[in-house]
């Protein structure tokens, strides 16, 4: 075998820059494939205790990512099961400290364990806004779209500390400061995200989100969770909104969300309905039902052209943070 | 790399091909062969012998084809997707061309038929590999931590009798088994009509049951019949199983956090869930031994039953659903398994068989410590 196979990119020129273009994303997968594959998994995780959880999990991301497709290509996921294994192990020991350390300590001293869960419920805080950001830099460190790997750059420290201090703040600010947290967290990490060549930002302007975050919370909260049917997709209208994609020749383009708040009450009556009548086995067709939805409302347009995107060096990481996040529940199965 | 050859095993199907290095959209054409893949690109035609295959990724319409030099094939030809599993080069899925519902009919069956086994044979397995490994420390911790939980959930405290009827009562059965361990036997002042036994040999009587009890058979069945639990360590193995119960539950559904949960709080698990029927068979076995050691009538146990089940004595059928045999049931075992009880001095005197019956003497005898 030779490697002539591939004939090389055409030159791009003034003459040839791009036009504009639209890029929608879709995604293909049916809750029926993905019950398949949720049902064998069990079944292989129920026989072999729990070892087949590393390819299990890496059978439920190649099926989310093979199955989201933009610009007439899938997205792939190049982890491995060894990978996730090895993550696995590192996390193991913060797990059952965390998790199982202040209770069994209740049957030793019931004090102690009372002192021992107040310092792991901050180091808990702390440690969830690094799982936040590690598992979304291994999983964009393992995405690819027509072989061009997805990055995730920033300094896990420094996003941690400040998340930390802002999450602090909005503790103890009766979610005056929670805007800030929120909007810290997106803007860090799309402001840091690549794609090969490509580099993408976060252009939105926190004091002008902050009170469609605040009172968004309080309502939330207050009408007992009814708000949420507006504040929910104008936080994703938001979020997506002002992400903007840029290339090494300067080609922009900018992402964009219409979710309503009518559509987004559907979507849910729907999978609530979808999940109590079938007892919970209705809940891959809710799972597919949302990524449809979102990304039936996500569009990309500008000059930007997928197909001059590049493959550039990269650094490694590895799937501990992907598993403490799990762990952790920091959610984002897309990574968006 | 060859030279153009055209493979006879299959027709050309239009792919998709990156090389790693450019996001550029590149149309092709593979071929399927059982030994070789080949791909035209540009107008030049590559053949991949099946060794040189790095990875197949399959999905419902879409196969994504992995060769050396970081170069991928990507195609949603069903053609192809069909040559590949044709000439296996990606592995026969089981069911994998089902119908979506035929596959998820047979999965569910699979799965349940799976938990039904684990739970019914898998779980009694567990226990038994890991009984041994129970530490009596840990027996006893959790014995202790069962009992504060019933005083401060009923607001009843138990009182350990160092002396007395019932602790005589109990060493008369202890010195026919001195395997038995340390047993503590403590009262609750509460009008039920019950007893019952924790890991650790604890067994705690209400003063209600005492106060129904008609003869010393009744009394001894009643103590054996726990003592009974103690000897097989039917807490423990209720433990258990409850924790592989959750951790086979929790491995289904990614959260094993309820298996250190029940541990913590064995308190309420022990005392609010039942026996099965099995131990409850087998201590009734434990306490007919010990009714006709002690040469008394072993349907004393089945017979204090009777009287306190009274109307709500469920019969066979139901009692197929409950976690205790039938009455009926408890009756002809304690008679069919030891036949021929015979009668024997009375084990005690009456003023020590007033003395249980009156909750003011029963007290008098208590100790506070445990």
């Amino acid at each position: 075998m030779e490697t002539t196979l591939v004939a090389p990119a055409p030159e791009v020129t003034p003459e040839t820059a791009p036009a504009p273009k639209d890029y929608q994303p879709v995604f293909h997968g049916t809750g029926g494939d993905l019950l398949s594959i949720k049902l064998t998994n069990a079944i292989l995780m129920v026989l072999t205790l729990g070892v087949y959880f590393p390819w299990a999990r890496l059978r439920n991301y190649r099926f989310l990512w093979s199955n989201t497709e933009i610009g007439g290509s899938r997205f792939r996921f190049t982890g491995t099961a060894r990978e996730i294994f090895s993550g696995f192990v590192k996390v193991a020991a913060f797990i059952l400290l965390f998790l199982y350390g202040p209770q069994l300590l209740t049957l030793v001293s019931p004090v102690g364990a009372a002192v021992a869960s107040v310092i792991l419920y901050v180091l808990g805080a702390w440690l969830y806004q690094f799982a936040y950001f590690a598992s979304r830099r291994y999983r964009y460190s393992r995405t690819t779209l027509r072989e061009i790997r997805f990055h995730l750059d920033g300094s896990a420290k420094e996003f941690t500390n400040q998340a930390f201090a802002y999450l602090l703040g909005a503790a103890f600010s009766f979610y005056y400061l929670l805007p800030r947290y929120l909007h810290y967290r997106w803007e860090y990490v799309f402001n840091n995200l690549r794609f090969g060549n490509v580099r993408f930002s976060f252009d939105g302007d926190r004091n002008a989100f902050w009170p469609l975050g605040f009172w968004g919370q309080w309502l939330t909260l207050l009408t007992l969770g009814i708000y949420s049917f507006w504040y929910a997709p104008r936080v994703f209208n938001y979020w997506v909104g002002h992400v903007v994609a840029t290339d090494g020749e300067g080609n922009t383009s900018r992402f964009s969300a219409d979710v309503q708040p009518g559509d987004f009450f559907r979507l849910k009556l729907g999978n609530f309905f979808l999940i109590a009548l079938t007892l919970g086995l209705g809940a891959p067709w809710a799972m597919v039902r949302n990524l449809r939805f979102y990304l039936s409302h996500i569009r990309l347009h500008g000059t930007l052209d997928i197909d001059r995107a590049i493959q550039i060096a990269l650094q490694d990481s590895s799937a501990g943070g992907d598993l403490l996040g799990d762990q952790l529940d920091v959610g984002g199965d897309l990574a968006i | 790399m060859s030279a153009a050859i055209s493979p006879s095993e299959s027709s050309g199907a239009p792919v998709q091909v990156f090389d790693g290095e450019s996001a550029t959209l590149r149309a092709g054409e593979l071929r399927v062969a059982a030994d070789s893949l080949w791909v035209t690109c540009a107008g030049v035609s590559t053949r991949f012998a099946r060794l040189e295959v790095l990875g197949i990724e399959l999905q419902r319409g879409y196969a994504r084809i992995a060769l050396p030099e970081r170069v991928v094939l990507e195609t949603t030809d069903a053609n192809v997707l069909r040559a590949l599993g044709d000439y296996g080069y990606v592995p026969t899925v089981p069911f994998a061309r089902s119908p979506v519902w035929v596959r998820l009919l047979i999965w569910t069956a699979a799965l349940g038929l799976l938990m039904a086994g684990l739970f019914t044979y898998g779980t009694q397995a567990a226990v038994a590999l890991t009984l041994p490994f129970f530490p009596p420390e840990l027996e006893q911790k959790i014995g202790e931590s069962a009992l504060e939980w019933f005083e401060q959930n009923h607001e009843a405290p138990v009182t350990n009798l160092r002396e007395g009827v019932l602790r005589s009562s109990i060493e008369r059965i202890e010195a026919l088994h001195p395997d038995l361990g340390p047993v503590t036997v403590l009262v609750s002042d509460l009008p039920v009509e019950n007893a019952f036994a924790l890991p650790g040999g604890y067994i705690v009587v209400f003063q209600g049951i005492l106060d129904v009890m008609q003869d010393e058979d009744e009394l001894f069945g009643l103590l054996a019949h726990e003592l009974g639990h103690i000897q097989h360590r039917h807490g423990t193995k209720r433990l258990l199983r409850s924790a592989w119960l959750a951790f086979v539950t929790g491995v289904l559904i990614g959260d094993v956090t309820a298996v250190s949960t029940l541990l913590i709080d064995s308190g309420s698990t022990l005392v609010t869930l039942a026996h099965d029927r099995d131990e409850e068979r087998e201590a009734d076995r434990f306490a007919a031994e010990v009714l006709q050691s002690l040469g008394r009538d072993t349907a004393g146990l089945a017979r204090l039953l009777d009287r306190i089940s009274g109307d709500f004595d469920m019969g066979e059928w139901a009692a197929w659903l409950s976690s205790h045999p039938s009455t009926d049931e408890r009756m002809r075992n304690a008679a069919a398994f030891l036949p021929g009880a015979a009668a024997s001095p009375p084990l005690l005197t009456p003023e020590e068989w007033l003395s249980l019956k009156s909750a003011d003497a029963c007290l008098c005898s208590r100790a506070d410590d445990r």
